[in-house]
Parts: structure tokens; C-alpha cells; sequence
């Protein structure tokens, strides 16, 4: 087994018992609820996640079919990625910006900074794991390396405590 | 439309917002939103701010 992979394993097993820490004790505040407002603002997080993964992928789809020959194509691997993570990203963005993320009598500030953490583990996994650049064009199809999930798993992770923040520092700006 | 019966109701029982989502089990944006009127909560709801402020709902909701 070379140094990457004893190094990856590692890097796993630090993220996981890294949530394995903060799992067990919050299961016990684990016992909330969403309330009505939450709920609707929840129902209307998913419509608008469907709605952009839906415009991305249309849009990508007439530009393949418009100009995919003259200019580059993405992978199947790579538009997966990027619908996964639009559509992740806008559900939980908007869940959090109405205040319909964190449960009813739940502190969601230790969730987020976990959120933080776990997305400078990704970077950093991405940045050590860059022998050769992530994104590669073959034969007119821009392709993705492993690394990408990295990027994209720190993406999501660090997009939603950064919303969390700014949510929190308008509503005090507002109060 | 702001609800500011309900906003004096809950200042005259000296409760916060906070103080009143706890009782009426919802969060506390939930009752800023409806103090707002940016949210017009459901009957079930309504019932339960009345009995945490001791008030009838014509006296909190009605117009």
C-alpha cells in the first residue's frame, strides 16, 4: 500500500471519527421537530432545488446540442457531479436562509463550524491529491479525476456555513 | 399586514419571542414572521398563542 493511499485512509478515518465525536452526544438533542412555517419553507427548498438542477441540466443540454461539437462537452461523471451538488447546495442554502435547516429548539452553530471543518478536510485532500490537474479535456469532453469529489464534497460542505453566518449576522443587523 | 396585537399582547405578558416559541413549540422566526405578517400560521397554531397569551383569537387575529 503506497503513502497516498495510507494517507487517504488516514484522512478518512480522521473525518469519520471526527462525526462519530460529535454524533453521539447530539443524538441526544436530536429529538426535535420542525414546525408548520418549516415545513412549507422546507417543501419549497426542494422545488427550487428541482427547478435549478432542472434549468442547468436544460440549458447544458441546448448548449451540447447546439454547439457541443465546436466547443467542449462535459463527462457524464462531471455533469452528475455538477447537478448533484447545484441541487444539494440550493436545497440546503435556502433551507437555511428561512431558518428551516436547524430543528426547533436546536443550536445549529457547533453543526456548522462541523460543516466548516469537514470542508477544509476535503480541500485540503483535494490540494495534496493534485499530481495532475482534476479537470482534462479528451477528444472534445472535459473530464473529471478523482479529486473532483473532493472539491465537490468541500464545496457543499463549506457553502452552507458561510450562509449560516451571513443569515445569522443580517437577522441581528435587521433586529 | 403586521400583527401588532399580538406583538403588544406578547410585550404586555413581558414575554420574548423566544419565550413564546418555546410555549407554543415552534421557532422563534416562526413567531417574528407572523408578528411581521409574513406568515399566516394555521388554526392549530393560532389556538396555541392564544392560550400562551391568555387571549381569545378574535382579540389576536381577527380583523
Amino acid at each position: 500500500m503506497d503513502n497516498k493511499k495510507i494517507f487517504m485512509l488516514v484522512l478518512f478515518a480522521l473525518v469519520f471519527g471526527t462525526c462519530l465525536l460529535f454524533l453521539i452526544p447530539t443524538q441526544k438533542y436530536n429529538q426535535g421537530h420542525y414546525d408548520e412555517m418549516q415545513e412549507i419553507n422546507r417543501g419549497k427548498a426542494s422545488k427550487v432545488a428541482f427547478l435549478t438542477t432542472i434549468s442547468f441540466l436544460g440549458i447544458y443540454f441546448v448548449y451540447d446540442y447546439i454547439w457541443g461539437d465546436t466547443f467542449i462537452r462535459l463527462s457524464s461523471s462531471l455533469l452528475a457531479i455538477i447537478s448533484i451538488v447545484l441541487g444539494i447546495t440550493v436545497d440546503i442554502s435556502y433551507s437555511i436562509w428561512n431558518h428551516a435547516y436547524i430543528q426547533v429548539n436546536q443550536k445549529g452553530t457547533g453543526v456548522f463550524i462541523l460543516y466548516g471543518s469537514i470542508a477544509f478536510i476535503n480541500l485540503a485532500a483535494f490540494a495534496l491529491d493534485l499530481d495532475e490537474l482534476p479537470l482534462a479535456i479528451e477528444n472534445g469532453i472535459l473530464q473529471c479525476n478523482s479529486p473532483i469529489v473532493q472539491l465537490a464534497m468541500a464545496l457543499v460542505y463549506g457553502i452552507t456555513p458561510v450562509v449560516f453566518f451571513a443569515r445569522k449576522a443580517m437577522d441581528k443587523w435587521e433586529n | 399586514m403586521k400583527n401588532l396585537r399580538l406583538k403588544s399582547a406578547r410585550a404586555a405578558k413581558d414575554l420574548s419571542q423566544e419565550d413564546l416559541a418555546k410555549l407554543c413549540d415552534v421557532s422563534r422566526q416562526t413567531i417574528s414572521a407572523i408578528e411581521k405578517g409574513d406568515y399566516n400560521p394555521t388554526i392549530k397554531l393560532c389556538i396555541a398563542i392564544c392560550k400562551a397569551l391568555d387571549k381569545t383569537l378574535d382579540e389576536l387575529f381577527w380583523e
